[in-house]
């Protein structure tokens, strides 16, 4: 039984299989949760066992309708295909929508191009597509990954479908950000939220499907992933780490107020990588946790960066509590920045400044003084 | 796979495909048609998942087998070969099929996509009505223009086709104006079979333009064998399948749009009255498309007033007998009508200036053509 591959959640997943047994699918779900979570891989199963000509009480994964639905099973690699394939057929891609649909009665709508956004042709696509029948089975399903992505403008306008789609609709949404939908399309769709999975879970995964790699990389890959098991699948371990160790640098050298030359080449070299720059929060989330930990002196949870403790612990000494509260806030302008299009070396290098600490100034008053 | 035929009968067939293959959206497979050959014929599959058509033509096959490869690029290729005769042939290698078109001192290698991924087209479930070709083309005509194009109102973006035992019926609206055909009992006598009771079912737009160029170019004679399952529609016009994936919901209630007691009426020429609403045309409101007629005594006086563009006017003798009436239409909406009626007259019936307005064809034949406009207050 294919749905017991899906790991975590599972009272989520068996208030599904329960539903969809006895035919009450809402016309509309919403499945939340963070990157990397699963939110994608159950939207494709349901959509599996909806169209499966084998089913018993869940889907097979090898009849043609299973295979068709699931050649889209890897989002981001065929919205890519899709995107090149539309550069190639039209000479204003953004205005034709894009759309994927290998099975008939499963549309898939990610969102796209260089912004990775919802279009609106693609909500006009939707309009009129859910007009017609199946042409197979009782269903069309429609997939809707990360609905953030979408403008108020795009998500207005589907509000009418959302509320009353003909009744062979189903409509698979799935966002990391529930919050920032319009509680309009949010209070249209049923919601799941998706929570993490434990690191036994993630282990078990890794161990399963995971690249080949050592037990310590594994274990660390495990603990890097927050319980998300597509972050740890997806996980660039080597540049990770990199990223990492330099932000680590650049910590230290602010909180310690000493050697600035060092913070200011690293976070150029940072800057200068076009690519990891979604991750930078996530790691410095990650760092300023474990300090946390470290100086709770929490036995719990173990470090998600254990592979350095001697340094993270060095670290800790330097930043202490107050200073993680500080750093925290800090960190949330630096989001708030990188959504106003500031430059992340401007944004990064206040931020490491920002955690020198200001009893230095009144101290060097204090001994001026005296 | 491996296969002759002749380039006549091949383009024909591969000309009907272009217009229901996709270009809109950006799944690979739809872009292509889906060669089969077997026994002595070639059957050809091009669809946009809403839409597909199959078709057949005769040819002589060495080896039988299917594959798909890039509709556009076939037909561009077929369309520019000089020579009577075109052999393909289907090469598999490596995981990878492709598709030899030869012909005359011409060739060409063209890559294929598998032909597991083609979307299943359902069969032909069985004829349920047989429509004749000719009444059925000039029903399409009268009705497709009144489709709206408008996203918000799906279930208008179809004609309502209705089948009853003795007559069928089309309606097509788009919320200002409606169009409805029905055919006359005498049709019955000139092939058509009807359903027992009452069958409604809505035909989308590009259905109805595909089934009117499927019968521009029929060449077999009998009628066209209707046939529905479950969540298809399909057309059968002699060896081409034209189907139709169904729209679901509500069309809205037209016998209640009809008016009833309209009883000014006026009797007018159609071209003159076409030509003189363009003239006047030329000088309405652009955005609102406006112009207003005048009725009174025998005359009707046409008249339009844009902001910038000035004013016209132009009177016709007509026969008219109801009392003054000032009213306004889009002209659109008019001359759309009077390109379709196909008439030597055609009869307009009013109530006031605020009721919707019908109009005929002042004789008829076979058909039953009535046209209700919505008036614009001016």
């Amino acid at each position: 039984m294919p749905f017991d591959d899906y790991y975590g959640n599972r009272s989520t997943v068996d208030l599904l299989i329960a539903m969809m047994a006895r035919n009450r699918l809402p016309h509309a779900i919403l499945l939340s949760g963070p990157a990397g979570i699963g939110k994608y891989t159950l939207a494709q199963m349901l959509a599996k066992s909806v169209h499966c000509q084998d089913r018993e009480h869940d889907f097979c994964a090898s009849c043609r309708n299973c295979r068709l639905i699931g050649m889209a099973d890897d989002r981001i690699a065929v919205t890519q295909i899709a995107e090149q394939e539309r550069e190639s057929a039209t000479r204003k891609p953004r205005e034709m929508p894009l759309v994927i649909q290998n099975h008939p009665d499963v549309v898939l709508l990610p969102p796209n191009g260089p912004l990775r956004l919802f279009q609106i042709e693609q909500a006009r696509y939707l309009k009129q597509a859910l007009t017609f029948l199946p042409s197979a089975g009782d269903k069309k399903i429609f997939i809707l990954p990360d609905v953030e992505r979408m403008d108020s403008a795009a998500a207005n306008s589907l509000l009418k479908s959302l509320e009353e789609p003909p009744s062979h609709v189903l409509l698979l949404l799935t966002t990391s950000n529930d919050a920032s939908l319009l509680p309009t399309i949010r209070s249209r769709c049923v919601s799941f939220a998706l929570s993490e999975l434990t690191r036994e879970q993630i282990m078990a995964i890794l161990e399963k499907s995971g690249p080949k790699e050592s037990a310590k990389d594994q274990l660390l890959r495990a603990s890097l992933a927050r319980g998300c098991p597509g972050r740890a699948l997806r996980l660039d371990l080597e540049s990770h780490l990199r990223l990492r160790d330099s932000l680590m640098t650049i910590l230290e050298a602010g909180a310690a107020a000493n050697n600035f030359s060092l913070l200011f080449t690293e976070v150029r070299k940072i800057a200068g990588e076009k690519e990891g720059l979604e991750n930078l929060l996530s790691v410095l989330y990650s760092l300023l946790q474990d300090i946390l930990h470290l100086e709770a002196r929490s036995d719990g949870e173990p470090l998600r960066n254990s592979d350095s403790p001697k340094q993270l612990l060095k670290l800790a000494q330097i930043i202490g509590v107050d200073g993680v509260k500080r750093a925290a806030a800090a960190l949330n302008q630096v989001e708030r920045n990188l959504r106003r299009n500031i430059p992340i070396q401007i944004s990064l290098e206040a931020f490491a400044i920002s955690l020198a600490p200001q009893r230095r100034m009144s101290e060097t008053l204090e001994l001026k003084n005296s | 796979m491996e296969f002759t035929v002749e380039r006549a009968d091949f383009l024909k067939e591969l000309t009907l495909s272009q217009g229901v293959v996709e270009r809109k959206t950006t799944i690979p497979i739809l872009s292509n048609i889906l060669l089969e050959a077997s026994e002595d014929s070639l059957q050809m599959t091009a669809t946009d998942l809403e839409l597909g058509i199959r078709s057949k033509c005769s040819a002589k096959v060495k080896k039988g087998g299917s594959t798909t490869v890039p509709a556009k690029k076939l037909f561009d290729y077929v369309r520019q070969l000089e020579d009577n005769e075109i052999k393909c042939k289907a090469t598999e290698a490596a995981g990878s099929s492709a598709l030899q078109v030869s012909c005359g001192r011409s060739k060409v290698r063209m890559p294929g996509l598998a032909k597991e991924n083609f979307p299943v087209l359902p069969e032909f479930p069985g004829k349920l009505a047989v429509l004749p070709p000719a009444i059925l083309t000039q029903m399409i005509k009268r009705t497709a223009f009144a489709i709206s194009s408008e996203e918000s109102r799906y279930t208008l973006n179809a004609a309502m086709m209705i089948l009853k035992p003795e007559t069928m019926t089309m309606v097509a609206t788009d919320g200002h104006r409606l169009a409805y055909v029905e055919t006359d009992p005498v049709v019955a006598k000139e092939g058509y079979e009807g359903v027992g009771g009452e069958l409604r079912v809505l035909v989308p737009k590009k259905a109805m333009t595909e089934l009117q160029r499927l019968l521009t170019d029929n060449p077999s004679e009998g009628g066209i064998e209707f046939g529905k399952d479950d969540n298809h529609l399909f057309f059968r016009v002699g060896t081409r399948l034209l189907i139709c994936r169904m729209l679901s919901g509500q069309f809205p209630n037209y016998e209640a749009v009809m008016p009833k007691a309209n009883d000014k009426i006026a009797t007018i020429e159609q071209t003159s009255l076409a030509a003189a609403v363009r003239r006047v045309s030329l000088f309405s409101d652009e955005r609102s498309h406006a112009i207003r007629l005048h009725l009174d005594n025998d005359e009707l006086k046409i008249v339009s007033s844009g902001s910038e563009s000035g004013e016209s006017e132009e009177t016709m003798a007509i026969s008219y007998a109801g009392g003054p009436l000032q009213i306004g239409f889009n002209w659109q909406y008019l001359l759309e009508f009077l390109a379709a009626a196909d008439s030597e007259k055609v009869q307009m019936e009013f109530k006031d200036e605020q009721s919707a307005g019908q109009i005929r064809p002042a004789s008829e034949e076979k058909l039953r053509y009535r046209y209700v406009v919505m008036p614009m207050r001016i």
